[in-house]
């Protein structure tokens, strides 16, 4: 109940104050309307969700599934019920985190907007709520079509986003948008049909879970790429990357902070939550192609990103690098870089999220992002170039901030990425193919010059705008930042000087998340080893006591779960 | 049939004809009231017009009344000497025709009044097109088919025409006509090669010839039909399981029982080996004829001209009510077909080729169009291919051999037909009630969300809808059970094929959604006038809901349709 009111809540309060409150005092409802929505997922957080990550056994459709969500609402739909289609809602560590992020986010959205937003007020602050909703429900959906309902409401609010209040170009980019994102969740929609008709015959995904399907599935490749689509044009991971660009680079400052801080974690977190858990198999099979597929993305990101005049343009091309380093992270299926790739999308929300805050900022008072319109800002208005470094430096990677402890542990975890090696047994196989093209050293080191080049444009673009001589007469009268963005900016540091000094905090919950995930595929890692017992880095403390025939199916999970839990 | 006359005085039972009765003898009635209302009431022409639009609606709410109690039992029986056949189908697709033809009325006082139409012309032919819709809906013969469709055509290229001082609408008539006698040719052919193959017309038996049958087959005796078999009425159905065709023979017929010679002097008819070709050639005729009648593509270059020619709400009723019809006659006719063994292997080449070209002609079209109407033309093409998957997975043998499964994939069409009359009655309902701005150009919708907000919402669910993806509302469900039974027995080809359109799609309607909500309105913009009363938000307001409330409970539909 108490997830369902933090999911529902933007949305029926929202319609409410539409209905009630005048225009000019929308904003103000929105964003108490989000601030209830954080006080309530905090109060989630610390007092109702268990952290240890106890498991209980419920009964989802006659059967009896031992399940690890918590807060769990499940209401079987009404006239639907023979399909196993239920009103299902849950949250694990993954979510939880991913729920705070969207609650803490949601809030520098309506802040960022106050006065940007002039027009059409009211719907803009409703719209924005209903994206609220949409992100809510995306993280906290164990329903395949709750899921699927969730993620297309998505794309709803920020089709209006943008094409309402975005700038020149907003109706190209916002068409391009929705055709990228329903092209995708059209190719998910016949996966989770797949699904359904191969051996699930349910669309409940704690249900799939107990099933077993990731066993039964071992050969599925089309259903695995179909889901993977939707996620991957989400992310977006290279090529799928176009519409990114485009559709940052037209949205109002509040789409942006949103696109970039949460939605596009969506992507990851679909891969995460259902892509690898219900087909294994085919992850490790083709972890390699996307291995590859994100270095290429974080080094062609960077590279876009340096050439861009507009900020607003190469803070987006930024995203598809730093994006990039997290599907590398997510696809070497290993300990540290897995945590780090959990890590980092908390990171990238608060960092990408602040640039684009900064930037909005800037077009506020001059509108333009241009690089070359600035120069020389530092002088007037220290306040900002201040906390904007603390953001550039954080995204960059700085020891000491957020960014790197996220970065590094999956450059450290590429470099060992052994496991997918180890799959590749059977001759003339896609498997053995793929090992061909596994050179980890190769993409941990160009994934390695993603980094510096990361620097690069990033600094360049600080240097531009805030130092060098100020020669522009508007640039002379800028306003430093009033106290409301100094707020949203400070707040960011804060949240990323702390990260980046404790991240122990974060890592103990995504620890938790990433063993899970490692249980999962350790079956299908050591698919194909004749005698050899499987070992490999960041894992031994758990991942040492599997047979050897690959015959082990996800019985054994719980099992071992509870021995990581003691150590 | 030849030489049987004697036998075939029609039994007919009331409650058998009653709900069709009241359409054809409404339509006459309304026919006479139109002349004696001014000559002997000495109503004025207003007056009349009204009490007209009255009666047509108590006869139309009075069928309604006698399908929805389900006066014909539904049981898939043949009555009427096999002529018609009532099944659920038939029975739900009736309810949508006579729904639609429901919110014609409701929308066309105003159309009257403005465009000065005769007002007992348009309801006898509205009530003729619902009684030939109806029935064909229930047809269980090829030649009564092939007369209720030249009943529901001939009224519809009229209705199209209605509007004689608009040229473009007589264009469109016309066209209409022109090709309609062409598909109607073609219809003709196909049904005398499925003659010339089976020896009869009627599609389903009344299941004796067929029981025995199968029980030959179960006791292993070869399959030996009974010589009298021109008393059992049986339909094509049955004369392809058992691989012959009936020949009607002008003598008594003889033949050896038991070393004696047996004389049966009623025979007429007897069973011959079944030309396959012929068949095949009857099938593939009748289908490019059904084709043209449901602007399936490469048979659909009438509709567009007429979708946007003909008056808005009587391009309602081509769009949804006449396809209803025609669907639920292809589906009766294929499910005939497909008890010959090797009718899905060859006709499901054709029909998967017209539901491809359809798909992607239909949305390809629809890109380029820069009309509302033309667009919806378009669109209804697309929709036209989805719906052809779903008869393309009907006669799959995979299907074919499975009750269950039958019963699953008429549900998904007889849903998605459901789901795809709301949504056009509620896009054409707005593009009628918003006159000339609804029925031009799409531009002429920029900025109409400042001007009237709920009718854009509406117009935006209605887009949604027809776009099918996303969202639960209704046509994301139709969508839904027609990809779902296709992927079930392996169309995925098929089904990508869809989906990919679908993706296209989005591009055309959302177009729509873009000038409503994302364009200022230019500044001669005038706001327009609307028609008053409360018929046109009715109707808005009814699909609009019903499009939302089936979104999120669709076997809803079914429940209200009498299934426990």
């Amino acid at each position: 109940m108490l997830l369902t009111l933090i999911i529902f809540i933007p949305l029926v309060l929202g319609l409410l104050a539409c209905a009630v409150v005048p225009a000019r005092q929308m904003k103000y409802a929105a964003l108490g309307i989000l601030v209830l929505d954080l006080l309530l997922s905090v109060y989630a957080a610390a007092f109702a969700f268990d952290w240890a990550g106890a498991t209980q056994t419920v009964e989802i459709f006659g059967t009896s599934v031992e399940t690890a969500f918590q807060l769990r609402a499940h209401v079987a739909w009404p006239l639907l019920s023979q399909f196993e289609i239920s009103y299902s809602v849950g949250l694990d560590h993954l979510s939880m985190l991913m729920v705070l992020l969207t609650t803490v986010l949601g809030i520098f959205g309506v802040l960022c907007s106050f006065k940007a937003i002039e027009k059409r007020e009211k719907e803009f602050y409703f719209h924005l709520l209903l994206l609220q909703t949409g992100i809510l429900a995306t993280f906290s959906a164990l329903d395949l079509f709750v899921f699927y309902m969730s993620w297309e409401l998505m794309v709803v609010p920020l089709y209006f986003l943008i094409g309402i209040w975005g700038s020149k170009d907003r109706l190209y980019a916002t068409m391009k948008f929705v055709i990228f994102t329903l092209a995708g969740s059209l190719m998910m929609l016949l996966a989770i049909l797949w699904m359904y008709y191969n051996g699930a015959q349910t669309y409940s995904y704690e249900k799939m879970l107990t099933l077993g399907m990731g066993e039964q599935w071992r050969f599925a490749v089309w259903p695995f790429l179909g889901l993977m689509a939707a996620f991957l044009i989400k992310v977006p991971l290279w090529p799928l990357h176009t519409w990114l660009p485009d559709a940052h680079t037209e949205a109002p400052t509040a789409g942006s902070v949103i696109l970039a801080g949460v939605l596009l974690k969506t992507g990851v977190y679909g891969i995460l939550r259902f892509a690898i858990p219900l087909f294994p198999y085919a992850a490790v099979a083709l972890a390699p192609l996307f291995t590859w597929l994100a270095v290429i993305a974080i080094i062609y990101g960077a590279m876009c990103a340096m050439v861009q005049k507009d900020m607003k343009r190469l803070v987006a091309y930024s995203s598809v690098s730093h994006m990039g380093f997290i599907i590398l992270g997510v696809f070497c299926f290993n300990a540290q870089a897995l945590s780090g790739a959990i890590l980092q999308m908390i990171n990238h929300g608060i960092s990408t999220g602040g640039l684009f805050l900064a930037v909005g900022m800037i077009y506020e008072r001059r509108h333009t992002r241009l690089m070359s319109e600035f120069g020389g800002l530092a002088a007037r208005v220290p306040i900002f170039a201040a906390l904007t470094m603390v953001m550039v430096l954080s995204s960059v990677g700085l020891p000491g901030l957020n960014g790197f402890v996220g970065e590094f542990p999956i450059l450290v975890g590429s470099m060992s990425n052994a496991p997918i090696l180890a799959a590749a047994r059977e001759p003339n196989s896609i498997y053995a193919i793929l090992r061909q093209t596994n050179y980890t050293w190769l993409v941990a080191s160009l994934a390695v010059t993603g980094v510096i080049l990361g620097a690069v444009y990033l600094l360049i673009m600080y240097q531009k705008v805030f130092f060098g001589k100020l020669d522009k007469q508007e640039n002379k009268e800028l306003l430093d930042l009033n106290g409301r963005e100094v707020f949203q900016l400070a707040v960011l540091s804060l949240a990323a000087l702390f990260i980046g000094l404790f991240p122990q905090t974060l890592l103990k919950p995504i620890n938790h998340t990433s063993r899970h995930l490692l249980e999962v595929v350790s079956v299908p890692l050591s698919f194909g080893q004749e005698n050899e017992p499987m070992r490999y880095e960041g894992t031994e403390e758990h991942g040492d006591e599997h047979d050897a025939t690959g015959e082990h199916n996800h019985a054994s999970a719980p099992a071992s779960d509870e021995r990581a839990g003691e150590s | 049939m030849i030489g049987q006359f004697q036998t075939f005085v029609p039994q007919v039972a009331l409650d058998q004809v009653l709900p069709f009765a009241i359409l054809i003898v409404g339509g006459l009635l309304i026919l006479a009231l139109d002349a004696l209302l001014e000559a002997v009431a000495k109503m004025t022409p207003e007056r009349r017009d009204q009490t007209l639009t009255l009666v047509t609606g108590l006869v139309l709410a009075g069928a309604f009344g006698t399908f929805a109690v389900d006066m014909l039992g539904a049981n898939a029986r043949p009555f009427l000497e096999g002529a018609f056949r009532a099944d659920e189908f038939g029975h739900l697709g009736a309810l949508l025709i006579i729904g639609t033809a429901l919110a014609f009325v409701l929308m066309a006082p105003a159309l009257i009044k403005r465009r000065k139409l005769p007002a007992g012309e348009m309801y006898t032919l509205l009530l003729f097109s619902v009684a030939g819709m109806t029935l064909l809906t229930v047809a269980n013969e090829l030649i009564t088919a092939f007369i209720c469709i030249e009943i529901l055509s001939l009224s519809l290229y009229v209705l199209t025409g209605i509007d004689r001082r608009n040229r473009r609408s007589s264009e469109a008539s016309f066209k209409y006509f022109i090709l309609g006698a062409f598909a109607s040719a073609f219809l003709v052919f196909g049904i005398a090669f499925l003659f010339g193959a089976t020896g009869t017309t009627q599609l389903f038996g009344d299941g004796r010839a067929y029981d025995e049958m199968q029980t030959a087959e179960k006791i292993g005796r070869p399959v030996q039909l009974p010589t009298d078999i021109a008393n059992y009425n049986m339909g094509i159905n049955e004369v392809l399981y058992s691989g012959q065709r009936i020949v009607y023979a002008a003598q008594p017929v003889s033949e050896v029982v038991e070393g004696q010679i047996v004389t049966h002097p009623n025979v007429i008819a007897t069973l011959a080996p079944l030309n396959p070709m012929w068949l095949f050639i009857g099938f593939a005729l009748l289908f490019v004829g059904l084709c043209f009648k449901l602007s399936l593509a490469p048979f659909h270059m009438w509709a567009p001209d007429v979708y946007e020619g003909a008056p808005t709400i009587t391009t309602m009723l081509i769009a949804t009510a006449s396809k209803v019809a025609a669907f639920a006659f292809l589906v009766h006719v294929v499910e005939a077909l497909s008890f010959w063994r090797f009718f899905p292997a060859g006709a499901s080449f054709i029909i998967s080729a017209v539901a491809v070209i359809s798909i992607a002609w239909g949305n390809l079209g629809a890109i380029v169009q820069t009309n509302f109407k033309r667009l919806l033309a378009y669109s209804s093409i697309a929709h036209g291919g989805y719906l052809t998957i779903a008869i393309a997975t009907l006669i799959h043998p995979e299907v074919f051999s499975d009750l269950g499964r039958i019963e699953r994939v008429r549900d998904a069409i007889v849903f998605y037909l459901f789901a795809y009359t709301l949504m056009n009655v509620l896009a054409f309902g707005i593009a009628a009630y918003l006159g000339r701005q609804g029925e031009g150009e799409i531009s002429n919708f920029r900025g109409l969300f400042h001007r009237r907000p709920a009718i854009a919402v509406a117009m935006s669910v209605a887009m949604v809808s027809l776009m099918g993806l996303g969202l639960p509302i209704v046509g994301f469900w139709g969508k839904i059970y027609v990809f779902k039974e296709a992927v079930d027995v392996g169309l995925i080809a098929l089904v990508v094929i869809g989906a990919l359109g679908s993706v296209v799609s989005a591009f055309y309607y959302l177009r729509v959604v873009v000038e409503m909500f994302m364009r200022d309105a230019s500044a001669d913009a005038e706001a327009g006038t609307v028609p008053q009363g409360f018929a046109y938000p009715l109707v808005i307001g009814l699909s609009c809901a019903a499009i939302v409330i089936f979104g999120f409970l669709p076997p809803l539909f079914f429940v209200l349709g009498g299934r426990g």
